[in-house]
């Protein structure tokens, strides 16, 4: 059995090899995604223009602005005199973000009893979030408030971005790629007359996800060493869990692709297939992008156990948090649970549209 | 079963929805001989070499191949029987050399043995022009000679052939039949399906069907 899946493995490597798309998509996608989506989906601000309402006009409201100007985060735009000025501005669009220091902001820094009202457009729900962080924490580095943010205390985008990223391209190689794979040798017929052969469709499975499993786990490897030494993100928990989450999600996504090529009958119902039912799911309804505590709650309940929010969980509690086992490893028993779910369920659409009938 | 009944087939039935496919069907093929199948577009023949090769399991009847049940022993027969569909796929990205050698290895060959073969069809199949060349550049015929040596690799007891001269020319066509006969008389028994009577003529037996049945044996 391990000798003809290691045929079947390296026979995929070779028609991998052969095929120059797919070893374009395999080898450079991942890097193009990071850098390009990486930048999109930075979450955070660039140089947001901001109006100030200076009621106090003293050294430290000047400062106050003068620290928010040099952050890269925000751009002073310029004073202003009303708030019947400030809520036309807001109105027409022309700034999306307003702050007004009241008279006396110097003497109350002193008796650590200042206010700052901040007016921020939010139609733009994420934008508004961003700011408010933001403003928080140059509000904490001014000591103008208590605020805490843990495990991320520079709020690097990166930290955020990053392990959806990982995440997303883990599921194009692992179940896209593998999932068209596996299509192209049924369209193409070679999987007829592998069926024919002593291999068994375990067999054949194992040997076809083997290559794909190697190298989304260099790809996830690779990222580890991105994350340090670009964005200065350090693993804080033990390299095993690190290992141990992305085989699993790696394992996870090739059951989940091969469960759609068993089930589907050409490649237009495979992308079909992927679309609705791997990259909406996992990078809508993950806390990728929304975080899950703002979902519905009958979504928040299918959301927490998808395939990726428990990866994103894990990589925050093994990258980050350093959390501890207990918590990572109930993500692992409900990945590895899913997976052999999934795989029972792809073996039985295998044996009945490739194997015997 | 007597020694020289290689493959026995009882009551075969295979149903699609209602319609069957292949019905009641039984018969035998001794050791070293060629037969024919011969029958229309639609007959059953591919649907029984398919249950025989253990591929489709039968609703009714059985059938035992060099001794092992297509249904229960299914691997064992597939061990045993080397398969040439009238669809030929092979490997497109892979060489005529790598294409065999990757059969061979699944078939648990020694590499040895495939070094062997390999050498022995360079000669029988002029595959020397062509090793080092993609199977999706070769042409029909050199494909058809291709998937008929991965059938005849590992030396099966039986070869099931399903219409294995469909596009070829009269040329190609004498050649592959010089090649049947020959593992014909090394004892392996061929069991060949065409719609072609210039063709089953050439075998030792012929097996009409029509609809599904067995019209004539001879």
């Amino acid at each position: 059995m391990i000798k003809r899946i290691i045929t079947i493995a390296k026979k995929e490597v070779i028609l991998i090899w052969r095929d120059k798309l797919s070893m374009i998509i395999l080898i450079a996608l991942p890097a193009v995604i990071i850098a390009i989506l990486g930048g999109v989906l930075s979450f955070g601000l660039e140089d947001s223009k901001f109006y100030l309402l200076d009621y106090d006009n003293s050294t430290a409201s000047k400062e106050f602005a003068q620290n928010l100007d040099i952050s890269s985060e925000f751009d002073f735009a310029g004073y202003l005199s009303t708030e019947s000025e400030l809520e036309s501005l807001l109105k027409n669009g022309e700034a999306k973000i307003a702050i007004i220091l009241h008279k006396g902001f110097e003497k109350d820094i002193l008796s650590n009893n200042s206010r700052v009202d901040v007016f921020v457009d939010a139609s733009d729900l994420l934008f508004s979030l961003a700011v408010e962080q933001r403003i928080k924490l140059s509000l904490s580095k001014s000591n103008l408030l208590n605020y805490s943010y843990e495990f991320n205390p520079e709020l690097k985008n990166e930290v955020r971005s990053v392990p959806g990223l990982i995440m997303i391209v883990l599921i194009i190689i692992s179940s896209v790629m593998l999932s068209l794979s596996v299509n192209r040798e049924r369209e193409r017929g070679t999987s007829r007359l592998l069926i024919l052969t002593p291999i068994s469709i375990d067999g054949i499975i194992i040997g076809k996800s083997v290559p794909y499993i190697f190298i989304a786990l260099l790809h996830s490897l690779s990222v580890l060493f991105v994350s340090k030494w670009i964005y200065g993100i350090e693993l804080q928990g033990a390299g095993f869990n690190y290992f141990a989450m992305c085989m699993l999600f790696i394992i996870n996504s090739i059951c989940f692709g091969l469960l759609i090529a068993a089930w589907v009958k050409s490649e237009v119902e495979l992308l079909i297939g992927c679309w609705l039912f791997l990259f909406i799911p996992n990078v809508f309804f993950s806390s990728f992008i929304y975080p899950i505590e703002t979902m519905a709650e009958v979504t928040r309940s299918i959301a927490s156990f998808l395939p990726s929010t428990l990866f994103l969980d894990s990589y925050k509690n093994v990258l980050f948090r350093n959390a501890q086992a207990s918590s990572t490893y109930f993500n692992f028993l409900i990945l590895f649970a899913q997976s052999v779910i999934i795989y029972l369920f792809a073996k039985v659409g295998f044996a009945k549209n490739f194997g015997r009938k | 079963m007597k020694d020289n009944e290689i493959v026995i087939a009882k009551g075969l039935t295979k149903y699609y929805g209602k319609f069957a496919a292949v019905n009641n069907v039984s018969f035998c093929a001794y050791r070293g001989e060629i037969l024919g199948i011969l029958g229309e577009n639609g007959a059953g023949k591919t649907t029984l070499i398919k249950m025989l090769s253990g591929v489709i399991i039968p609703n009714e009847g059985s059938a035992t191949v060099c001794g092992y049940n297509i249904i229960d022993e299914c691997y064992k027969v597939r061990e045993s029987i080397g398969y040439m569909s009238q669809t030929v796929s092979l490997l497109e990205n892979m060489t005529v050399k790598e294409n065999l050698f990757f059969y061979g290895a699944i078939y648990k060959m020694e590499r040895g043995e495939v070094e062997r073969k390999y050498a022995e069809f360079k000669n029988k199949f002029a595959f020397d022009k062509f090793e080092n060349k993609l199977t999706a550049e070769l042409t029909n015929g050199w494909r058809r000679l291709l998937a008929f040596a991965i059938a005849v690799l590992n030396s099966p007891s039986v070869l099931f052939l399903d219409e294995p001269s469909g596009g070829l020319d009269a040329l190609s066509r004498i050649d592959l039949w010089e090649h049947i006969y020959n593992i014909s008389h090394l004892g392996t028994t061929v069991i060949i399906s065409s719609h072609y009577m210039n063709e089953i003529v050439l075998c030792d037996r012929q097996l009409v069907m029509k609809d599904g049945q067995i019209e004539t044996i001879r």
